[in-house]
């Protein structure tokens, strides 16, 4: 099994490699110092197992297990965290096992076993899982090599075409692969369907105008527009109007 | 060794239950309930006559009984004889009942010669009445001394609880990490795991100490060793910049007063931060206090995810401070665009 070792801190991450190194049929592949790095290592490296702090600067181990059990075939996850804190949330996240720093080398043992048997099985109903998951707080794409984070709440609207998602946030916008529809049932709370192709925020929705091209909403702070379709100008009427 | 063991929980030098009679206050204050008594005496006693004398005859007796016990007290608590509780409720019925029998003698003497009050025949009378009503009053005075002192015994008992309860707190977080970087180091640099221990016990020690304040000097030894641990395990994340005066200052503060602060500002400052920070610590001195000021950066509030409970911490210093210098020492907060400052001023009077 490989596996993908995430902690900010270097004692931390010295302790768990020297600790994989003497379990048999592991091999570690990386270590990544905070949940950003370790959603690149996740899909560079393809490691089976993550060994994931909870408490980290950037993106914490909590978001990172939320991006991670959405890649296509997630490796298991399995937190450690210097104190009990934070267990329910890092459980929703479909961890495989929550371990208490100073890790003991059996009870390491145990966890890769538990990591090592369901992977599989995982993967193959992921589809259902997701819907259990909490919603991340940020959206990750690559830009230019790297990973970049975008805040949910700096996120002005997503807007489909072909085969890409763009994310159109306060500095700019990202491309993503994903569907319309999976980040419409992720964050229906904060962001409502327009088009078939368009998802807007609702917090920076500013109002909604028309012209002989039909119906455009506008937004708060930005020049751009976007189509209303007839089939959801009802919906938007309303909530323009309770704006 | 040998001195630590001498802790006691409450001050050496006032053991008695007996207010301090050598105290103007509250001489003044014992002269006005004598006072208040017997004019409620004499208003019961009074048989025709002048009022204003028989009230006078009265007081006077009364306060001559009241001052000459104080005065007496006052003295033996000064040469030390009064001891324990028992010996002391004694000395304080002797005492009274003298200065009672002195003074029913001089006014039946005194009565005699001016014709007034008791005659001869009741002398007797006179004599087990006035040490009577002197044995009551001293009874019940000493009674309420009693019951004051003991309330005053149990508030100081409960501050001091406080104060410990307040002081013991240690993140697990902190604690866990620690444990964690020691494990690690174990194998690799035994030698900065042993003086991390060392580290981690003075900081146990000092949360764990009956004495509630500490001096500067020992503070910031102890901001030192939590500092050195906490490099341990953020490594290049973490620098401080010491800006002391040249020399320390004397001054008495609640033990970990300022670790916790320095914690603060790593936790929220420079963990959330993935390139981490600088904390500055500076100490200034002005004549009537000392200012201590740490500052952290300021974290963007997308990276400061999961981190509350700043508040508490502060509340908690607080708290402490307001319990050991009343309201003479203060703890603000300020915030520029980039850092983020924590101004502890203590009073130096006080302590010095």
């Amino acid at each position: 099994m490989k596996i993908l070792i995430v902690d900010d801190e270097k004692p931390a991450r010295d302790r768990l490699a020297r600790m994989v190194s003497e379990l048999q049929e592991h091999e570690l592949v990386g270590q990544a110092v905070n949940g950003l790095e370790a959603l690149g290592m996740a899909q560079s490296l393809e490691p089976d197992i993550v060994l994931l702090d909870i408490r980290m600067p950037g993106m914490d181990g909590i978001e990172a297990a939320r991006h991670i059990a959405r890649l296509d075939e997630p490796p298991a996850v399995v937190f450690t965290t210097a104190f009990s804190d934070h267990a329910l949330e890092a459980f929703e996240t479909h961890a495989v096992d929550y371990l208490l720093k100073p890790v003991k080398q059996d009870r390491l043992q145990a966890a890769m076993d538990a990591a090592v048997r369901p992977t599989r099985a995982q993967a193959a109903k992921s589809g259902d899982m997701l819907s259990g998951l909490e919603p991340r707080q940020h959206i990750c794409a690559r830009v230019r090599g790297s990973l970049v984070l975008v805040p949910i709440e700096n996120i002005y609207y997503f807007h489909a075409e072909q085969k890409y998602v763009t994310v159109r946030h306060g500095e700019g916008e990202v491309l993503i692969e994903d569907a319309l529809k999976n980040l419409e049932n992720e964050f229906g709370d904060r962001f409502y369907r327009i088009h078939r192709n368009a998802l807007v925020s609702l917090e920076r929705l500013a109002g909604m105008h028309s012209d002989n091209d039909g119906h455009k909403v506008t937004f708060r702070d930005i020049g751009d527009t976007l189509e209303v379709s007839r089939r959801h100008l009802p919906g938007v009427r309303k909530i323009i109007k309770n704006l | 060794m040998p001195d630590n063991t001498e802790n006691s929980i409450t001050g050496t030098e006032n053991t008695s239950y007996l207010p301090d009679f050598c105290d103007g206050d509250v001489f003044l204050r014992l002269l006005l309930v004598v006072e208040l008594i017997a004019i409620a005496f004499a208003l019961v006693s009074f048989g025709g006559g002048s009022l204003f004398v028989h009230l006078a005859l009265i007081s006077v007796a009364m306060l001559w009984v009241g001052l000459t016990t104080a005065a007496a007290l006052c003295l033996m608590t000064r040469q030390g004889w009064l001891g324990d509780h028992l010996r002391t409720t004694l000395l304080v019925f002797g005492v009274a009942i003298l200065m009672t029998l002195m003074v029913s003698f001089l006014s039946l003497a005194l009565g005699e010669m001016m014709r007034y009050g008791p005659t001869a025949q009741n002398v007797g009378y006179t004599l087990t009445r006035n040490l009577s009503i002197a044995i009551i009053l001293v009874g019940m005075a000493l009674r309420y001394f009693y019951l004051h002192y003991e309330s005053d015994m149990r508030l100081k008992v409960q501050a001091q609880a406080r104060l410990q309860a307040l002081q013991a707190r240690i993140r697990p977080h902190f604690l866990f990490n620690s444990m964690n970087t020691i494990a690690s180091l174990t194998h690799d640099q035994p030698a900065l795991a042993e003086q991390a221990i060392e580290n981690l016990s003075d900081l146990f020690r000092a949360s764990l100490a009956t004495e509630p304040s500490i001096s500067l000097r020992d503070e910031l030894a102890l901001t030192r060793s939590y500092i050195e641990l906490e490099a341990l395990r953020l490594g290049e994340r973490l620098e401080v910049e010491w800006r002391l005066p040249d020399n320390e200052p004397s001054l008495k503060l609640p033990a970990l007063t300022l670790q916790p602060l320095v914690e603060n500002a790593i936790y929220h400052g420079i963990e959330p931060l993935p390139e981490g920070g600088v904390i500055e610590i500076e100490i200034d001195e002005t004549d009537d206090a000392i200012e201590i000021a740490i500052s952290n950066p300021v974290v963007r509030e997308n990276l400061a995810n999961r981190r509350k409970g700043n508040q508490m911490a502060l509340d908690n210093i607080r708290e402490r401070l307001a319990l050991s210098f009343g309201g003479a020492a203060s703890l603000d907060l300020a915030e520029s665009d980039t850092r983020y400052t924590i101004r502890l001023k203590i009073p130096r009077a006080r302590n010095e």
